[in-house]
Protein backbone atom coordinates (compact mmCIF):
# COMPACT_ATOMS: atom_id res chain seq x y z
CA UNK A 1 0.00 0.00 0.00
CA UNK A 2 3.02 2.26 0.29
CA UNK A 3 3.35 3.60 -3.23
CA UNK A 4 7.00 3.91 -4.25
CA UNK A 5 8.87 6.79 -5.84
CA UNK A 6 8.63 7.26 -9.56
CA UNK A 7 5.41 5.30 -10.03
CA UNK A 8 2.89 8.11 -10.03
CA UNK A 9 2.59 11.11 -12.34
CA UNK A 10 3.16 14.62 -11.02
CA UNK A 11 -0.54 15.39 -11.23
CA UNK A 12 -1.46 12.47 -9.00
CA UNK A 13 1.30 13.38 -6.55
CA UNK A 14 -0.12 16.87 -6.22
CA UNK A 15 -3.72 15.69 -6.11
CA UNK A 16 -2.75 13.39 -3.24
CA UNK A 17 -0.56 15.93 -1.50
CA UNK A 18 -3.15 18.70 -1.23
CA UNK A 19 -5.67 16.75 0.89
CA UNK A 20 -2.78 15.44 2.97
CA UNK A 21 -1.60 18.98 3.72
CA UNK A 22 -5.16 20.06 4.51
CA UNK A 23 -5.74 17.06 6.77
CA UNK A 24 -2.47 17.58 8.61
CA UNK A 25 -3.33 21.24 9.15
CA UNK A 26 -6.75 20.41 10.55
CA UNK A 27 -5.23 17.70 12.73
CA UNK A 28 -2.53 19.99 14.12
CA UNK A 29 -4.97 22.84 14.59
CA UNK A 30 -7.25 20.66 16.69
CA UNK A 31 -4.40 19.16 18.68
CA UNK A 32 -4.31 20.00 22.37
CA UNK A 33 -1.91 19.20 25.19
CA UNK A 34 -3.87 16.21 26.38
CA UNK A 35 -3.90 14.47 23.06
CA UNK A 36 -0.20 14.83 22.15
CA UNK A 37 0.93 11.67 23.96
CA UNK A 38 -2.02 9.80 22.43
CA UNK A 39 -1.01 10.90 18.95
CA UNK A 40 2.57 9.82 19.62
CA UNK A 41 1.55 6.38 20.84
CA UNK A 42 -0.69 5.75 17.84
CA UNK A 43 1.95 7.08 15.49
CA UNK A 44 4.49 4.69 16.98
CA UNK A 45 2.02 1.80 16.70
CA UNK A 46 1.39 2.61 13.04
CA UNK A 47 5.13 2.91 12.41
CA UNK A 48 5.88 -0.53 13.88
CA UNK A 49 2.78 -2.27 12.49
CA UNK A 50 4.23 -2.10 8.99
CA UNK A 51 6.86 -4.63 10.06
CA UNK A 52 4.29 -7.30 10.98
CA UNK A 53 3.82 -9.15 7.73
CA UNK A 54 1.15 -11.51 6.58
CA UNK A 55 2.22 -13.53 3.54
CA UNK A 56 -0.42 -13.42 0.82
CA UNK A 57 0.15 -15.27 -2.42
CA UNK A 58 2.98 -13.80 -4.46
CA UNK A 59 3.29 -10.66 -2.39
CA UNK A 60 3.08 -9.87 1.28
CA UNK A 61 0.97 -7.41 3.15
CA UNK A 62 1.43 -5.99 6.57
CA UNK A 63 -0.68 -4.58 9.36
CA UNK A 64 -1.62 -0.95 8.88
CA UNK A 65 -3.57 0.04 12.00
CA UNK A 66 -4.93 3.17 10.35
CA UNK A 67 -8.46 2.28 11.45
CA UNK A 68 -7.35 2.20 15.06
CA UNK A 69 -5.51 5.50 14.64
CA UNK A 70 -8.65 7.03 13.14
CA UNK A 71 -10.99 5.81 15.86
CA UNK A 72 -8.72 7.03 18.63
CA UNK A 73 -7.36 10.22 17.07
CA UNK A 74 -9.89 11.58 14.63
CA UNK A 75 -8.29 14.29 12.50
CA UNK A 76 -5.04 13.97 14.43
CA UNK A 77 -4.59 10.69 12.54
CA UNK A 78 -3.26 12.81 9.65
CA UNK A 79 -0.16 14.18 11.44
CA UNK A 80 0.34 10.85 13.26
CA UNK A 81 0.33 8.90 9.99
CA UNK A 82 2.43 11.51 8.18
CA UNK A 83 5.19 11.25 10.78
CA UNK A 84 5.07 7.45 10.81
CA UNK A 85 5.16 7.27 6.99
CA UNK A 86 8.06 9.71 6.85
CA UNK A 87 10.05 7.53 9.24
CA UNK A 88 9.10 4.36 7.37
CA UNK A 89 10.28 5.93 4.13
CA UNK A 90 13.56 7.17 5.58
CA UNK A 91 14.41 4.18 7.76
CA UNK A 92 12.87 1.20 5.95
CA UNK A 93 12.63 2.42 2.38
CA UNK A 94 8.85 1.84 2.31
CA UNK A 95 7.09 4.25 -0.01
CA UNK A 96 9.10 7.36 -0.73
CA UNK A 97 9.52 11.01 0.03
CA UNK A 98 7.79 12.32 -3.09
CA UNK A 99 4.85 9.99 -2.54
CA UNK A 100 4.54 10.95 1.11
CA UNK A 101 1.53 13.16 0.43
CA UNK A 102 -0.32 10.56 -1.61
CA UNK A 103 0.42 7.81 0.90
CA UNK A 104 -0.69 9.99 3.80
CA UNK A 105 -3.99 10.70 2.07
CA UNK A 106 -4.42 7.05 1.11
CA UNK A 107 -4.06 5.89 4.69
CA UNK A 108 -5.30 8.81 6.79
CA UNK A 109 -8.46 9.77 4.89
CA UNK A 110 -10.13 6.38 5.56
CA UNK A 111 -8.94 6.68 9.17
CA UNK A 112 -10.80 9.95 9.64
CA UNK A 113 -13.84 8.53 7.87
CA UNK A 114 -13.78 5.59 10.28
CA UNK A 115 -13.65 8.00 13.15
CA UNK A 116 -16.91 9.59 12.14
CA UNK A 117 -18.52 6.27 11.29
CA UNK A 118 -17.46 4.08 14.16
CA UNK A 119 -15.91 5.98 17.06
CA UNK A 120 -19.29 6.60 18.74
CA UNK A 121 -19.96 2.88 18.79
CA UNK A 122 -16.61 2.10 20.35
CA UNK A 123 -17.08 4.79 22.97
CA UNK A 124 -20.62 4.48 24.10
CA UNK A 125 -22.35 1.21 23.42
CA UNK A 126 -21.97 -2.24 24.93
CA UNK A 127 -18.91 -4.46 24.53
CA UNK A 128 -20.30 -6.40 21.59
CA UNK A 129 -21.14 -3.27 19.63
CA UNK A 130 -17.78 -1.77 20.56
CA UNK A 131 -15.99 -4.84 19.23
CA UNK A 132 -18.04 -4.81 16.04
CA UNK A 133 -17.43 -1.12 15.46
CA UNK A 134 -13.72 -1.52 16.12
CA UNK A 135 -13.55 -4.46 13.74
CA UNK A 136 -15.43 -2.60 11.03
CA UNK A 137 -13.17 0.42 11.47
CA UNK A 138 -10.01 -1.70 11.34
CA UNK A 139 -11.05 -3.77 8.33
CA UNK A 140 -12.87 -1.00 6.51
CA UNK A 141 -9.99 1.44 6.76
CA UNK A 142 -7.58 -1.08 5.21
CA UNK A 143 -9.92 -1.88 2.34
CA UNK A 144 -10.66 1.80 1.71
CA UNK A 145 -6.93 2.54 1.67
CA UNK A 146 -6.42 -0.31 -0.79
CA UNK A 147 -9.06 1.19 -3.06
CA UNK A 148 -7.56 4.68 -2.81
CA UNK A 149 -4.13 3.29 -3.63
CA UNK A 150 -5.54 1.47 -6.68
CA UNK A 151 -7.24 4.66 -7.75
CA UNK A 152 -3.95 6.54 -7.52
CA UNK A 153 -2.20 3.86 -9.58
CA UNK A 154 -4.99 3.68 -12.13
CA UNK A 155 -5.01 7.42 -12.77
CA UNK A 156 -1.36 7.02 -13.70
CA UNK A 157 -2.42 4.64 -16.41
CA UNK A 158 -2.47 1.11 -15.10
CA UNK A 159 -5.24 -1.31 -15.86
CA UNK A 160 -7.73 -0.98 -13.03
CA UNK A 161 -8.82 -4.60 -12.88
CA UNK A 162 -5.26 -5.87 -12.52
CA UNK A 163 -4.25 -3.35 -9.89
CA UNK A 164 -7.42 -3.47 -7.84
CA UNK A 165 -7.43 -7.26 -8.04
CA UNK A 166 -3.87 -7.44 -6.75
CA UNK A 167 -4.35 -4.91 -4.02
CA UNK A 168 -7.67 -6.30 -2.86
CA UNK A 169 -6.40 -9.87 -2.93
CA UNK A 170 -3.54 -8.73 -0.73
CA UNK A 171 -5.66 -6.64 1.58
CA UNK A 172 -8.73 -8.75 2.23
CA UNK A 173 -6.84 -11.13 4.54
CA UNK A 174 -5.10 -8.18 6.17
CA UNK A 175 -8.44 -6.47 6.63
CA UNK A 176 -9.78 -9.55 8.42
CA UNK A 177 -6.76 -9.83 10.73
CA UNK A 178 -6.72 -6.13 11.32
CA UNK A 179 -10.45 -6.02 12.00
CA UNK A 180 -10.05 -8.66 14.72
CA UNK A 181 -7.08 -6.89 16.25
CA UNK A 182 -8.68 -3.45 16.14
CA UNK A 183 -11.92 -4.81 17.62
CA UNK A 184 -10.04 -6.41 20.50
CA UNK A 185 -7.87 -3.36 21.11
CA UNK A 186 -10.95 -1.13 21.05
CA UNK A 187 -12.67 -3.33 23.62
CA UNK A 188 -9.53 -3.45 25.71
CA UNK A 189 -8.96 0.32 25.66
CA UNK A 190 -12.58 0.93 26.45
CA UNK A 191 -12.27 -1.01 29.67
CA UNK A 192 -8.74 -0.23 30.73
CA UNK A 193 -8.14 3.26 29.39
CA UNK A 194 -11.43 4.77 28.30
CA UNK A 195 -9.96 8.25 28.34
CA UNK A 196 -7.83 7.27 25.35
CA UNK A 197 -10.95 6.89 23.26
CA UNK A 198 -12.53 10.14 24.32
CA UNK A 199 -11.73 13.05 22.15
CA UNK A 200 -11.36 16.51 23.57
CA UNK A 201 -14.98 17.47 23.29
CA UNK A 202 -16.56 14.12 23.97
CA UNK A 203 -19.09 14.21 26.77
CA UNK A 204 -17.87 12.73 30.04
CA UNK A 205 -21.08 10.77 30.57
CA UNK A 206 -19.90 7.20 30.77
CA UNK A 207 -21.76 5.37 33.50
CA UNK A 208 -22.18 2.23 31.43
CA UNK A 209 -19.20 0.26 32.61
CA UNK A 210 -20.02 -3.36 32.99
CA UNK A 211 -18.17 -4.90 35.89
CA UNK A 212 -18.75 -8.11 37.72
CA UNK B 1 -15.87 -13.26 32.06
CA UNK B 2 -16.19 -10.96 29.11
CA UNK B 3 -13.00 -9.22 30.16
CA UNK B 4 -11.01 -12.37 30.33
CA UNK B 5 -12.26 -13.49 26.97
CA UNK B 6 -11.22 -10.23 25.41
CA UNK B 7 -7.76 -10.42 26.96
CA UNK B 8 -7.37 -13.86 25.49
CA UNK B 9 -8.64 -12.50 22.21
CA UNK B 10 -6.06 -9.72 22.09
CA UNK B 11 -3.28 -12.11 23.01
CA UNK B 12 -4.40 -14.62 20.40
CA UNK B 13 -4.71 -12.01 17.68
CA UNK B 14 -1.30 -10.56 18.40
CA UNK B 15 0.24 -14.01 18.61
CA UNK B 16 -1.38 -14.90 15.30
CA UNK B 17 -0.06 -11.73 13.74
CA UNK B 18 3.44 -12.33 15.00
CA UNK B 19 3.33 -15.97 14.01
CA UNK B 20 2.11 -15.13 10.54
CA UNK B 21 4.72 -12.47 10.33
CA UNK B 22 7.59 -14.59 11.49
CA UNK B 23 8.30 -16.67 8.39
CA UNK B 24 7.76 -13.69 6.16
CA UNK B 25 9.26 -11.17 8.50
CA UNK B 26 12.04 -11.08 6.01
CA UNK B 27 9.58 -10.44 3.23
CA UNK B 28 9.17 -6.71 3.42
CA UNK B 29 7.69 -4.99 0.45
CA UNK B 30 10.44 -2.62 -0.42
CA UNK B 31 12.04 -3.79 -3.65
CA UNK B 32 15.72 -3.93 -4.39
CA UNK B 33 17.48 -4.48 -7.66
CA UNK B 34 21.15 -4.81 -8.44
CA UNK B 35 23.19 -5.78 -11.45
CA UNK B 36 26.76 -6.51 -12.39
CA UNK B 37 28.58 -7.30 -15.61
CA UNK B 38 30.26 -10.47 -16.82
CA UNK B 39 31.80 -9.65 -20.16
CA UNK B 40 29.03 -8.34 -22.35
CA UNK B 41 26.35 -10.00 -20.24
CA UNK B 42 24.68 -7.96 -17.53
CA UNK B 43 23.37 -10.14 -14.76
CA UNK B 44 21.16 -8.98 -11.96
CA UNK B 45 19.01 -9.99 -9.07
CA UNK B 46 15.76 -8.59 -7.73
CA UNK B 47 14.61 -9.18 -4.22
CA UNK B 48 12.31 -7.79 -1.58
CA UNK B 49 14.22 -5.79 1.01
CA UNK B 50 14.81 -8.13 3.89
CA UNK B 51 14.81 -11.23 1.67
CA UNK B 52 12.51 -13.07 -0.71
CA UNK B 53 13.11 -13.20 -4.45
CA UNK B 54 11.03 -11.41 -7.02
CA UNK B 55 9.92 -14.19 -9.33
CA UNK B 56 8.81 -13.96 -12.96
CA UNK B 57 8.85 -10.19 -12.99
CA UNK B 58 9.56 -8.07 -16.04
CA UNK B 59 12.60 -5.82 -15.81
CA UNK B 60 12.69 -2.99 -18.31
CA UNK B 61 16.02 -2.00 -19.77
CA UNK B 62 16.51 1.62 -20.74
CA UNK B 63 19.38 3.72 -22.03
CA UNK B 64 20.74 6.89 -20.43
CA UNK B 65 18.02 9.03 -21.99
CA UNK B 66 15.30 6.77 -20.64
CA UNK B 67 14.50 5.16 -23.99
CA UNK B 68 13.44 1.56 -23.69
CA UNK B 69 15.97 -0.78 -25.30
CA UNK B 70 14.80 -4.14 -24.10
CA UNK B 71 13.35 -6.27 -21.41
CA UNK B 72 14.42 -9.12 -19.15
CA UNK B 73 12.40 -11.48 -16.99
CA UNK B 74 13.44 -12.77 -13.59
CA UNK B 75 13.57 -16.51 -13.04
CA UNK B 76 12.34 -18.36 -9.96
CA UNK B 77 15.43 -17.19 -8.07
CA UNK B 78 14.84 -13.56 -8.91
CA UNK B 79 17.79 -13.49 -11.33
CA UNK B 80 17.78 -11.98 -14.77
CA UNK B 81 20.30 -11.30 -17.50
CA UNK B 82 20.62 -9.07 -20.48
CA UNK B 83 23.23 -9.10 -23.24
CA UNK B 84 24.56 -5.62 -23.85
CA UNK B 85 25.11 -4.66 -27.46
CA UNK B 86 26.57 -1.24 -26.77
CA UNK B 87 29.03 0.16 -24.27
CA UNK B 88 26.55 2.58 -22.82
CA UNK B 89 24.72 3.21 -19.64
CA UNK B 90 21.98 0.66 -18.95
CA UNK B 91 19.16 1.40 -16.57
CA UNK B 92 17.16 -1.48 -15.19
CA UNK B 93 13.69 -0.69 -13.90
CA UNK B 94 11.48 -3.15 -12.09
CA UNK B 95 7.94 -2.00 -11.38
CA UNK B 96 5.30 -4.35 -10.03
CA UNK B 97 1.63 -3.74 -10.72
CA UNK B 98 0.83 -2.80 -7.14
CA UNK B 99 3.07 0.23 -7.07
CA UNK B 100 6.48 -1.03 -5.97
CA UNK B 101 9.46 0.05 -7.98
CA UNK B 102 13.22 -0.31 -7.98
CA UNK B 103 15.94 0.86 -10.31
CA UNK B 104 19.63 0.28 -10.81
CA UNK B 105 22.23 1.53 -13.25
CA UNK B 106 25.10 -0.23 -14.99
CA UNK B 107 27.63 2.33 -16.13
CA UNK B 108 29.24 2.26 -19.54
CA UNK B 109 32.69 1.90 -17.96
CA UNK B 110 31.67 -1.48 -16.52
CA UNK B 111 31.16 -2.94 -19.97
CA UNK B 112 34.02 -4.16 -22.14
CA UNK B 113 35.67 -1.63 -24.43
CA UNK B 114 35.20 -4.01 -27.35
CA UNK B 115 31.55 -2.99 -27.59
CA UNK B 116 30.65 -0.05 -29.78
CA UNK B 117 29.78 3.21 -28.05
CA UNK B 118 26.28 4.51 -27.47
CA UNK B 119 25.91 6.23 -30.81
CA UNK B 120 26.80 3.26 -33.02
CA UNK B 121 24.37 0.49 -33.74
CA UNK B 122 25.83 -2.90 -32.94
CA UNK B 123 25.04 -6.36 -34.18
CA UNK B 124 22.85 -8.09 -31.62
CA UNK B 125 25.09 -11.13 -31.39
CA UNK B 126 28.37 -9.60 -30.31
CA UNK B 127 30.66 -12.34 -29.02
CA UNK B 128 32.54 -11.80 -25.74
CA UNK B 129 35.76 -9.84 -26.21
CA UNK B 130 38.87 -11.82 -27.00
CA UNK B 131 41.31 -10.98 -24.22
CA UNK B 132 44.41 -11.98 -26.16
CA UNK B 133 44.07 -9.16 -28.64
CA UNK B 134 44.48 -6.36 -26.14
CA UNK B 135 45.32 -7.44 -22.63
CA UNK B 136 47.46 -4.39 -21.86
CA UNK B 137 45.45 -1.65 -23.51
CA UNK B 138 42.36 -2.06 -21.32
CA UNK B 139 41.46 1.14 -19.52
CA UNK B 140 42.90 1.11 -16.02
CA UNK B 141 39.55 1.98 -14.50
CA UNK B 142 37.91 -1.20 -15.76
CA UNK B 143 36.58 -3.21 -12.83
CA UNK B 144 38.32 -6.52 -12.31
CA UNK B 145 35.22 -8.57 -11.57
CA UNK B 146 33.63 -7.57 -14.84
CA UNK B 147 36.52 -9.00 -16.84
CA UNK B 148 35.76 -12.59 -16.09
CA UNK B 149 39.11 -13.14 -14.43
CA UNK B 150 37.56 -14.97 -11.48
CA UNK B 151 36.32 -18.48 -12.09
CA UNK B 152 32.52 -18.72 -12.06
CA UNK B 153 32.47 -20.83 -8.91
CA UNK B 154 34.49 -18.29 -7.00
CA UNK B 155 32.27 -15.50 -8.19
CA UNK B 156 29.22 -17.39 -7.00
CA UNK B 157 30.85 -17.97 -3.62
CA UNK B 158 31.64 -14.31 -3.24
CA UNK B 159 28.17 -13.28 -4.25
CA UNK B 160 26.56 -15.64 -1.76
CA UNK B 161 28.84 -14.49 1.03
CA UNK B 162 28.06 -10.87 0.29
CA UNK B 163 24.36 -11.65 0.20
CA UNK B 164 24.54 -13.44 3.58
CA UNK B 165 26.40 -10.52 5.10
CA UNK B 166 23.92 -8.05 3.65
CA UNK B 167 20.91 -9.94 4.94
CA UNK B 168 22.38 -10.21 8.42
CA UNK B 169 23.24 -6.54 8.31
CA UNK B 170 19.72 -5.62 7.24
CA UNK B 171 18.22 -7.61 10.11
CA UNK B 172 20.46 -5.85 12.61
CA UNK B 173 19.87 -2.37 11.30
CA UNK B 174 16.13 -2.96 11.10
CA UNK B 175 15.85 -3.42 14.86
CA UNK B 176 17.94 -0.34 15.37
CA UNK B 177 15.74 1.58 12.95
CA UNK B 178 12.61 0.54 14.79
CA UNK B 179 13.97 1.78 18.08
CA UNK B 180 15.31 4.93 16.47
CA UNK B 181 11.98 5.63 14.78
CA UNK B 182 10.07 5.31 18.04
CA UNK B 183 12.62 7.63 19.60
CA UNK B 184 11.94 10.16 16.86
CA UNK B 185 8.22 9.99 17.47
CA UNK B 186 8.64 10.48 21.21
CA UNK B 187 11.02 13.36 20.58
CA UNK B 188 8.57 15.05 18.23
CA UNK B 189 5.78 14.61 20.76
CA UNK B 190 7.99 16.17 23.43
CA UNK B 191 8.80 19.03 21.10
CA UNK B 192 5.13 19.59 20.30
CA UNK B 193 4.27 19.60 24.01
CA UNK B 194 7.11 22.02 24.74
CA UNK B 195 6.05 24.43 22.01
CA UNK B 196 2.46 24.39 23.15
CA UNK B 197 3.43 24.97 26.75
CA UNK B 198 5.70 27.85 25.84
CA UNK B 199 2.96 29.46 23.79
CA UNK B 200 0.47 28.97 26.63
CA UNK B 201 3.00 30.41 29.09
CA UNK B 202 3.49 33.52 26.97
CA UNK B 203 -0.23 34.16 26.77
CA UNK B 204 -0.74 33.59 30.49
CA UNK B 205 1.55 34.87 33.18
CA UNK B 206 4.43 37.30 32.86
CA UNK B 207 7.56 35.57 34.19
CA UNK B 208 8.45 35.45 37.91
Amino acid sequence: MHISEGVLSAGVLIAGGVPAAAGVSVGLWRLDDESIPRVAVLSAAFFVASLIHVPVGPTSAHLVLNGLAGVVLGWAAFPAILVALLLQAVLFGFGGLTTLGVNTTVMAAPAVACHYLFAWGVRRSGPAVAFACGALAGGGAVLASGLLASAALVTTGRAFSAVAGLLLAAHVPIAVVEGLITGCIAGFLRRVKPELLDLRLAAPAREVRAHG
Amino acid sequence: MVERRCHVGVAAALAAAVWLGAPAGARAHGLSLFAWTEGTTIRGEAYFIGGGRVRNAKVEVRDASGRRIGEATTDTEGRFQFVASRRAEHRFVLATADGHRAECIVRAADLPASLPGPAVRAKPTTPPPIPATRPMTQPASAPVAGRGEFPAALRREIRQAVRRELTAHEQRTRLRDVIGGIGWILGLAGLAALLRRRRAGQGGREGP
